[in-house]
């Protein structure tokens, strides 16, 4: 049988990076059902072992106050993977021990990844690994996510726990008199009851109801509703009296005491600290500078405006190439398809359509790789840190801007990537504010148009002119933003904490799989909703067709010029090539029939139902 | 659990950038606090204030790593000097 293994860990714990190295280009990316959650999984093979791993999303804990912390912990308890691996940021071992805690005592066969063990040593860190894995009574394999280094010793300890399959004891941390008392009682009710024991430990469920953790009370209160009244009244007894005596929740105490278990574990002779913790590692350096108050947003412009130099300049080139590829193909397609619908259908519809968007791919690419630089070396969470503050007053979060720059917020973007780009928002609420708005910039398509418009009316001062275009569109797009968020999407922004990751060097293969998953979901979109599109829209521009009469009516007009010069040049019309010059009559005739088609093809257009739309829209507007 | 505080207590939206401070207690909902006790933010715990800009969110590192702490947030976080 296939084992699963869920990968588990802290955000910026090397997670993902592990991720990457375990399965290489065998990954596969999709959502979580219901939710924007991106879900992960790929394939490790070693040995004629497939193992199936999934890629849980970076929690700090097993709360529900998250979206991804509630996927996490419903995949563990519905799928029951044969191991978890815990991916633990050896620099930073306290905290991410906290979440290692909390599988301990759901009792799930788990393994550590002890990640960064070399930035830990930098910092002067040393852990004594056999000690925590003895004191744990888990695996710990030392990893180096970045390198891939332990991986193999990793999976086989991994493939060991799956194979053992023995039932675990879930850990039990004390929490002091009042919380342990309360747990005793609340455990055997559970027991004797067999509440919810399919899903989690006794002690576990106890834990969660004195957290008052809504996701488990309404599971709770639908499978026995005596059960789960009586555990909430002891629940708010002890609530009372923590309020009374401490003026804390339970949770708090909770942590605390997880926190104080981790520490006295530590304290073991786990950690060894050589030198002053207190030296300013070089993240802190970097950010100094990088966030300090005047620098900080100059060197963000800076780097802002040097990706998007970078897409679109050096994006020009193979776009090009696209581009020909596909005029070239709707050529190909012209030459070899008879006359007719299904050339009109092949050519109009599928190739202008889907080629037209297609076209765009390298641009795309390039940017997804500018923006996963940024991401993968730790940039874009100062972005987001810097700017939060203006982008909360619009309702909106500081990781919006990258959405607003791609599309054109500096003039000359492009919505559809820019559209994309709002994935990494993690509220909904305000990434869909961000998303109906980003397309307010002034993209590369409507440039052409204000230029014009410029040149005709403020020859003066067009770039001043032109300033004044991009500052509308980002007034009107944050006002927008700021209608939709007081009414229609409206509701409380997320609490800005955010952890800020060290600054990393990325890695090639971080980058290439980064932007090549991206890369592929764009092109899936192209292939299949905007194929539907095109030709949907091609049928609406092309039916009905003109009536025979309106028809014949231009055939004759066409016959008329070509009767109204002498046979020798309409001859030498036919037989010219490309290359040849034509004589002045035949040219003027060439340019009478070509005014005749462009006059049909308009008519046809305008009877067509997207023309009669227009047609009819045209009143309104006016 | 009891604390003699002779300290004066203060929002960490006013402490002083490049001063330790240790956390007294969170004002906020108790979904708010729930996030950033999992983060390691326990009442007792200290933790420095790198960066305070005059609007932005707040810089602070706690156990060698660093939390951006919105405006609104960092109100509601009850320090006192150490």
């Amino acid at each position: 049988m296939e084992t699963t293994v869920a990968l588990a860990g802290n955000p910026n714990s090397g997670k993902t990076c592990l991720f990457n190295e375990l399965t290489g280009a065998r990954q596969h990316v999709g959502n979580y059902p219901g939710v924007t959650v991106e879900k992960k999984e790929g394939q490790y093979s070693r040995g004629g072992h497939a193992i199936h791993i999934v890629d849980l999303p970076g929690t700090y804990s097993l709360t529900a106050y998250s979206v991804e912390e509630v996927v996490a912990r419903d995949f563990l308890v519905n799928e029951r993977p044969g191991v978890v691996i815990d991916t633990v940021d050896a620099s930073n071992l306290e905290r991410n021990l906290y979440l290692t805690v909390q599988f301990l005592e759901m009792g799930l066969p788990l393994v550590i990844a002890l990640n960064m063990g070399d930035v830990a040593k930098k910092r002067g860190i040393d852990i004594d690994i056999e000690k925590l894995s003895m004191l744990l009574g888990v695996p710990v394999i030392p990893t180096i996510a970045r390198t891939g280094k332990g991986k193999e010793e990793l999976m086989e300890a991994a493939a060991c726990i799956a194979r053992e399959q023995k039932p675990r004891v879930p850990l039990k941390v004390s929490y002091g008199d009042d919380v342990d008392g309360a747990l005793r009682e609340m455990e055997e009710a559970i027991i004797t009851n067999g509440f919810l024991m399919d899903t989690y430990p006794a002690r576990w469920i106890a834990l969660k109801y004195l957290e008052n953790d809504e996701q488990l009370l309404s599971r709770g209160q639908k499978r026995n509703p005596v059960v789960s009244a009586q555990l909430e009244d002891i629940t708010s007894r002890v609530s009372d009296h923590l309020q009374k005596t401490l003026n804390i929740y339970p949770e708090a105490i909770i942590a605390d005491h997880r926190f104080g278990y981790i520490n006295a574990l530590v304290k073991q002779g786990v950690i060894e600290r050589r030198d002053n913790q207190e030296r300013l590692y070089t993240s802190d350096k970097i950010d100094k500078i990088v966030t300090n108050r005047f620098l900080g947003p100059i060197i963000m412009i800076g780097v802002l405006m040097g990706l998007y130099h970078f897409t679109f300049t050096y994006s020009e080139v193979p776009v090009g190439w696209f581009d020909s590829f596909f005029d070239w193909l709707g050529e190909t397609a012209s030459l070899y398809l008879p006359d007719g619908l299904l050339q009109s259908l092949v050519v109009s519809g599928i190739i202008d359509g889907v080629g037209g968007v297609l076209g765009f791919v390298p641009l795309i690419m390039f940017m997804f790789f500018g923006i996963a630089l940024l991401g993968d070396s730790g940039y874009l969470a100062r972005v987001a840190f810097m700017l939060d503050r203006i982008f909360r007053v619009f309702g909106l979060h500081g990781s919006s801007v990258m959405a607003y720059i791609v599309s054109g917020g500096i003039a000359g973007g492009c919505a559809v990537p820019g559209v994309m780009a709002t994935r990494t928002l993690k509220s909904d609420r305000e990434r869909l504010a961000t998303l109906l708005t980003a397309p307010f910039m002034n993209c590369g398509a409507k440039l052409p148009v204000f230029a014009l418009l410029i040149a005709a009316f403020f020859a003066k001062n067009e770039a001043m002119v032109m300033l004044i275009i991009t500052l509308v569109s980002w007034s009107g797009a944050l006002l927008v933003a700021k209608l939709l968020r007081s009414t229609i999407i409206k509701g409380e922004s997320m609490p800005f904490v955010m952890e800020l990751p060290p600054y990393r060097l990325p890695t090639f293969r971080g980058l290439a799989i980064h932007t090549g998953e991206r890369t592929w979901q764009y092109i899936k979109k192209a292939g299949t909703i905007i194929l539907g599109i095109s030709i949907i829209l091609w049928a609406m521009m092309t039916f009905p067709g003109l009536p025979d009469s309106k028809l014949q009516k231009f055939e004759n007009q066409r016959e008329a010029a070509r009767a109204a010069m002498s046979t020798a040049i309409s001859h030498e019309l036919e037989t010219y090539k490309e290359t040849a010059v034509l004589s002045r009559e035949a040219y003027n005739l060439k340019e009478q029939l070509a005014a005749i088609d462009s006059r049909e093809a308009e008519a046809g257009l305008r009877n067509s139902i997207a023309g009669r739309i227009g047609t009819a829209l045209e009143r309104v507007s006016k | 659990m009891v604390s003699i505080m002779v300290n004066k207590m203060f929002s960490l939206s006013q402490a002083v950038p490049g001063k330790k401070v240790k956390v007294i207690s969170i004002a906020g909902g108790r979904g708010l606090h729930a996030r950033l006790l999992n983060m390691g933010l326990i009442p007792g715990s200290t933790i420095e204030v790198v960066n305070q800009g005059m609007i932005g969110p707040c810089i602070i590192v706690h156990n060698s790593c660093r939390l951006a702490i919105g405006r609104g947030v960092a109100h509601k976080i009850i320090v006192s000097d150490l």
